[in-house]
């Protein structure tokens, strides 16, 4: 298989696991929409360990975990931005301190 | 469908059965400034992408990879793989692994989309972690802030390939990329704990993600989504 094909396929996997959701699933009801309704905070919570971690089960640079750190004292203010500006501060401190 | 809004003090805040007792919580940001840090860290990882796209793919296929996948996950998954003289057929497999993540987030986002199921299928091209967060987080129209934050995601993704296509400095970008996502996830993961019990539960999948992620690195992303779905399903129905 060639390159050009692989990535076509990818892409069209990719898509169809999109659209195939979004257009299929019905809306949740009973019990389904109370776990539905509970899932996102876990979710990207989850997503945070996650991407965290290095591959391999590395542990995570310290700069990395300074700028996590950072980003959960200023979480409950519930601005994207402000999140990432105090975690972009705390790994860039970190990595002064440490150099 | 179960959606209800109402003023909580100072915010419009969307609840839905199992959300219990909103708390007050500062104004959210515009669509665009609330998108615009997902849309930067998009981009770092774009141009990191296409610097490193470019031996396995050559640059031209690298840059519609990324035009025609638009998925961080899946494209540096198809890299590493082929980079290690996998087959195709496990590039594939490996790749439809990673899609399934859509599906929860297609749920979660399911009750505030257009009833139209052409207009949903147009806005599931958007459909990645950080604009479903986005969207969930929005006290306005969903569909608007996934078009909007996806168009923007979208372009800083291809734009910022192109640039690591070009030559871009791949280098020193990477140790500020391994903090971006799980700074952007903690933001999401805040923006979406609209209760003392969703933050309860987001500690609590964070701490057991950890522990199956140390105790099973391989699980990755599966795991994680797993521990999230057991976490919901926790607790009173």
């Amino acid at each position: 298989m060639s390159l050009l094909a692989l990535v076509g396929l990818v892409a069209a996997v990719t898509l169809l696991s999109r659209v195939a959701p979004m257009v299929l699933l019905p809306v949740p009801d009973g019990y389904l929409a109370t776990v539905v309704a509970r899932l996102p905070a876990p979710l990207f919570a989850a997503l945070a360990v996650l991407s965290l971690l290095p591959a391999g089960g590395h542990r995570p640079s310290l700069p990395a975990m300074v700028a996590v750190l950072a980003a959960l004292v200023v979480a409950p203010r519930r601005s994207l931005l402000i999140t990432v500006l105090a975690g972009l501060t705390g790994y860039l401190a970190a990595a002064a301190v440490l150099a | 469908m179960g959606v209800e809004w109402y003023q909580a003090g100072y915010h419009i805040h969307p609840t839905f059965p199992g959300m219990e007792h909103p708390s007050r919580r500062p104004p959210a940001a515009t669509p665009i400034t609330a998108a615009l840090p997902v849309a930067v860290a998009i981009g770092v990882f774009g141009v990191i992408y296409g610097a490193a796209a470019v031996p396995v793919l050559g640059g031209g296929l690298a840059w519609w990879s990324s035009v025609l996948i638009f998925s961080g996950a899946a494209q540096f998954t198809m890299l590493g793989l082929l980079a290690a003289g996998s087959p195709p057929a496990a590039v594939v497999v490996a790749t439809a692994i990673l899609a399934l993540r859509h599906i929860p987030l297609a749920m979660v986002l399911r009750p505030r989309l257009p009833a139209r199921p052409s207009r949903r299928a147009a806005l599931s091209w958007f459909l990645i972690d950080e604009t479903t967060g986005l969207a969930l987080a929005a006290p306005g129209d969903a569909s608007r802030t996934l078009a909007l934050g996806g168009a923007m995601a979208y372009t800083a993704w291809v734009g910022g390939t192109a640039i690591g296509i070009a030559g871009g400095s791949a280098a020193s970008l990477e140790p500020v990329a391994d903090a971006l996502f799980p700074v952007l996830f903690v933001g999401l993961a805040g923006m979406t704990a609209a209760s003392n019990s969703t933050v309860v539960r987001a500690v609590l999948a964070a701490v057991l993600t950890l522990v199956l992620l140390l105790v099973w690195p391989a699980i990755g992303g599966i795991g994680a989504v797993g521990v999230a779905i057991l976490v919901a399903m926790a607790g009173p129905r």
